[in-house]
């Protein structure tokens, strides 16, 4: 498998409202909305948009 | 999240011995988009930009991975050929069709062939996605990203794609008041409601705005909002 090309991206989620209520998820198949994540870091891409071309995992994640 | 965790955040990133990117969702925009209300969550976005996955980490299987990368660029952008100069600066600016003219003047082994088919595929990707907005009834998502991606694919034929979206969503007799109701949404999610009685206001906004725009997009907007700024203060007591 080209593992490669996918790319990791782990989001720091610390303003997520954990215990909300579960809703709907968005339908696959749908494009990415345009992405702002600041501070990129273990990584040469300096926003989002770098990820251009690539399959990209993301990962939400946060800590207390 | 709020900048003042970073040094916290390296030093729980090394930590967990984590190697890959990593970026702050700020505001949570990117969690409430995909409703993330529970950790580990995960997205997988494939080579063209369109979210195939989301769900659990574990639960990610190897065929859907493969699947995804199939068709990605053999390179990340900040490893492109310094040739490709012009193409980033493009691409940084959104410039779609300068991108694609800089993008002619590679050779293949610049991987410019490849690079013009990723910039075309995000191209598609950005019409589909307005068009899916506007499908989805958020015409104040719609009017913003048509807004943007006219002046994105300024010279590209895809230009048209947008300005019929523009015009459907202009001749759509029911998406001004939508519209207007968003605005009113958007305004009292900008605010911060700190006092009780501006949250009661709110709220009382809400249910109105709700009511009004019941079975649209905007009362569905409010409604959510309304439910959130109740459990805020469920959680209050």
């Amino acid at each position: 498998m080209n593992i490669r090309n996918a790319f990791l991206v782990g989001l720091l989620a610390l303003s997520t409202a954990f215990g909300a209520a579960p809703a709907a998820a968005q339908a696959p198949g749908t494009p990415l909305p345009p992405v702002n994540l600041e501070g990129l870091a273990q990584t040469g891409a300096k926003t989002y948009d770098d990820f251009m071309g690539r399959a990209v995992l993301l990962e939400f994640f946060a800590y207390w | 999240m709020t900048d003042e965790g970073v040094a916290e955040t390296v030093k729980w990133v090394e930590e967990k011995g984590a190697k890959y990117a990593y970026g702050y969702d700020k505001g949570g925009k990117l969690s409430s988009y995909f409703k993330v209300s529970g950790i580990p969550a995960a997205v997988l976005v494939d080579a063209k930009g369109i979210v195939v996955w989301q769900g659990h980490p574990a639960s990610l299987s190897e065929a859907l991975i493969e699947k995804a990368v199939a068709g990605a660029l053999p390179k990340p952008q900040w490893e492109w050929a310094p040739s490709t100069k012009a193409v980033k600066a493009a691409l940084l600016k959104r410039q779609y069709k300068t991108a694609l003219d800089e993008c002619a003047k590679l050779t293949e082994a610049d991987s410019g062939p490849a690079i013009a088919q990723a910039i075309r595929t995000i191209v598609e990707s950005r019409v589909a996605g307005l068009k899916a907005t506007y499908a989805s009834g958020d015409y104040l998502g719609t009017e913003t990203a048509a807004a943007a991606l006219a002046k994105e694919l300024a010279g590209l034929p895809e230009k048209d794609a947008v300005a019929a979206v523009q015009a459907e969503l202009d001749a759509n007799k029911d998406a001004p008041a939508i519209v207007k109701a968003q605005k009113q949404i958007a305004k009292l999610r900008a605010a911060e409601l700190s006092k009780r009685k501006e949250q009661d206001a709110a709220m009382e906004d809400l249910a109105k705005i709700a009511k009004a725009q019941a079975g649209n997009f905007a009362g569905k907007q409010a409604e959510e909002f309304l439910n959130e700024l109740k459990e805020r203060r469920r959680n209050e007591r």
